[in-house]
């Protein structure tokens, strides 16, 4: 992933969180069950690599989906109301992942290559999606929540800043100028970065 | 109640602007009114058919077992399979495409499970589907108000149409919907 092609991966993963609760506990399960269904697709994929591709997009859809039942049942199992909460979200793991492994192929074909590429793109987007809903949650309730076997507990946060706009940060438009805000910033720092970086070599 | 059905679902609840489906497709923009119309018409017949297999699946054999959490796997598996008939039957034409999923996914998850009766569910996953494609032409004339004015990289026009699609949702919830309520009609 870089600045060039970040967008498709960045609406692909933001796409699954904009549809869980604005929490940051439901961010942070729904990143983990994200990142085992991922990495677990990743290998597959590879192990994949020789099948035509219709029927090698058919058995990864239905891996990663089998995967994400039992992910979905061993949440249930150690919280029924989280469980309950991302019970039709969580399904959008594989759908997710799919296109992320379809992405990826355009990029590489070598096992090597492929599997270093997809773990990098899988650190980005866990730092996107951390911050994403962290900032999420600060601006939507001015919170900070983590997950417990009773469900979630929130901190509140003791100086709002927020105050003003915390009812529209929780609303559907106010995470789309959020998403908006996100997708402006992203590409601001690999900019700076690379010219930071030319300036250098040109000195 | 088959009006009120459609209202509800192609303007005021609709799928692009309560659940976000249409954000992948902002950057997977369809290019000729072919490629919309061979899109719109697969995913249609997958939805029809699909939630008319899941409808069936749940009311008979899943609440019976008490195996309702399965239900969203047994949508992917039907989606998948028509779609790889579709494929079978031309693949130029209709070509699986990853922001399709989501679409028919969420479509007909939410017309299983709001659906009172089939015929009801399969009213909601139809008029889910077409105000998707409605609101994907007002995001097409925004992206080319926008590439006129502005120079066109996806990096610069998503950002504005997400903020355009936050201004549609805000005028349609200006509007008082409460009169839609039975008690009124």
């Amino acid at each position: 992933m870089n600045k060039n092609n970040f967008l498709p991966y960045f609406i692909s993963l933001i796409g699954m969180f904009l549809l869980s609760p604005p929490y940051f506990a439901y961010g942070l399960i729904m990143l983990l069950a994200f990142n085992i269904v991922y990495s677990v697709t990743i290998y597959f994929s590879i192990y994949l690599d020789g099948i035509e591709k219709k029927y090698k997009d058919l058995l990864l859809l239905l891996g990663s989906g089998i995967l994400t039942v039992l992910i979905h049942l061993l949440i249930t199992f150690f919280s029924p109301i989280i469980g309950t909460t991302i019970s039709f979200i969580i399904y959008l793991i594989p759908l997710a992942t799919y296109t992320f492994d379809t992405l990826l192929n355009k990029e590489t074909n070598l096992v090597q290559e492929k599997t270093i590429i997809s773990f990098k793109t899988l650190g980005w987007l866990n730092i996107i999606a951390i911050t994403f809903t962290f900032v999420r949650e600060i601006i939507a309730f001015s919170s900070i929540s983590y997950p417990t076997r009773a469900g979630i507990v929130a901190l509140n946060i003791p100086y709002n800043i927020f105050e003003k706009i915390t009812f529209f940060g929780s609303t559907i438009p106010g995470i789309l100028i959020l998403t908006a805000f996100f997708m402006m910033i992203i590409p601001l720092f690999s900019l700076n970065k690379k010219s930071h970086k030319e300036e250098q070599e040109s000195n | 109640m088959i009006f009120q059905t459609i209202l509800m679902y192609l303007i005021l609840c609709t799928l692009c602007l309560i659940f976000e489906v249409s954000l992948k497709k902002l950057y997977f923009l369809p290019e000729t009114n072919k490629t919309i119309a061979f899109s719109a018409l697969k995913t249609i017949v997958i939805v029809i058919t699909s939630t008319l297999i899941s409808f069936l699946l749940l009311k008979y054999v899943l609440i019976r077992f008490n195996f309702t959490f399965i239900l969203p796997f047994f949508i992917i598996l039907s989606i998948l399979s028509f779609s790889l008939l579709f494929e079978l039957i031309n693949k130029k034409m209709f070509e699986l495409h990853t922001s399709d999923f989501v679409l028919c996914f969420i479509s007909i998850f939410i017309a299983t499970s709001e659906g009172t009766s089939l015929l009801n569910s399969l009213l909601i996953g139809i008029t889910s589907v077409s105000c998707y494609y409605l609101v994907l032409y007002v995001l097409f004339c925004i992206d080319k108000q926008n590439s006129s004015v502005i120079k066109a990289t996806s990096a610069n026009i998503i950002p504005l149409l997400l903020l355009a699609l936050a201004t549609i949702i805000l005028a349609s919830y200006s509007w008082d919907v409460s009169w839609l309520s039975i008690r009124f009609f």
